[in-house]
């Protein structure tokens, strides 16, 4: 199986999801999910509820960040989508 | 024709709207098809799904509310081979990750497949459904627990496809290809504790004999 990357951007006043490559290396899988859950994911859990009423909007998460990325697709085939493999963190 | 099992893409992400986007690759061959299910909390509800643009057939759509879950199940004959895009669309926004599994098919039945759903009981939860000759199974179970041990279909102590957080934790498990006809024992496992049960049985494409009228002149 291989994992797809996402990049996660604000889109109009929700998320919005890229795929920009694909790795097998679970160092790497980890260390973006941990990116991921240090900082978006902690936005998310902690303001769920204000977000679902309207209180918040997701696009404070994206005033000082422009965006993130995450490692939690796997696919078997990554035929006929383009993506190249990531092998570094440097590359994204 | 037999069941030949296609391309897998399972997703575990937060959609932060109204709907959510997967790019999902459909195998090729004769009478192919395509199963998603997608479990998350049950904040909103599902609205409808799509794949290339085509409506999905709903399934099911079980809610789970001791566990705040909800569970839906979309199935397409004949969907448009290779990577394209399935959407789902939720009746409000989700703020929590979503569990999507998506897996395709060549040699299946059109018809969409039967369901049965069984909430929570103490782990190991068993429960049967009725398969024809030639037919595969998906189990799949949510709990409150870790889900160490793989699930037992017919027997066979399956691989589980994955692990993902829905605020629960949720797993799924493939038969093996070619289970007998009758009705197969499906278990679910988690660690202690309790754990849904709930189950899909798909049957293989039923082959039409070719007749030939034989005219005597």
């Amino acid at each position: 199986m291989k994992t797809i990357i996402s990049k996660i951007e604000l889109g109009d006043n929700i998320l919005k999801y890229t795929d920009v490559g694909y790795t097998t290396d679970v160092d790497l899988i980890n260390q973006i999910n941990e990116g991921y859950d240090s900082s978006l994911g902690i936005f998310l859990g902690g303001n769920r509820t204000k977000l679902e009423l309207g209180t918040l909007s997701i696009g404070d998460f994206f005033t000082n960040t422009s965006f993130i990325n995450e490692a939690r697709i796997q696919v078997d085939s990554v035929e006929d989508t383009g993506l190249t493999e990531i092998t570094k963190i440097s590359q994204l | 024709m037999s069941i030949a099992y296609g391309n897998r893409t399972s997703s575990n992400q937060n959609p932060g709207g109204s709907s959510q986007t997967l790019s999902v690759n459909c195998s090729s061959g004769a009478d192919n098809g395509l199963f998603v299910v997608v479990t998350m909390t049950s904040t909103t509800n599902f609205s409808s799904a799509t794949y290339d643009g085509v409506p999905m057939t709903l399934v099911s759509n079980n809610s789970y509310g001791v566990l705040s879950q909800r569970q839906a199940s979309f199935w397409l004959s004949n969907p448009s081979t290779g990577t394209n895009t399935f959407k789902v669309n939720f009746t409000g926004n989700q703020w929590n990750s979503t569990s999507i599994h998506a897996r395709s098919f060549t040699g299946i039945s059109s018809s969409a497949p039967t369901q049965i759903s069984d909430g929570l009981s103490n782990t190991p939860h068993s429960k049967n459904i009725t398969t024809s000759s030639g037919g595969v199974i998906y189990l799949s179970g949510i709990g409150d627990n870790s889900q160490s041990f793989g699930y037992v279909i017919n027997g066979s102590t399956r691989t589980n496809e994955f692990t993902h957080n829905v605020n629960k934790i949720l797993e799924g498990a493939w038969s093996d290809l070619n289970l007998p006809a009758g009705s197969i024992t499906c278990i679910t496992k988690s660690d202690f504790g309790q754990i849904t049960n709930n189950r899909w049985s798909f049957s293989e494409a039923v082959s039409t004999p070719t007749r030939r009228r034989i005219i005597t002149v």
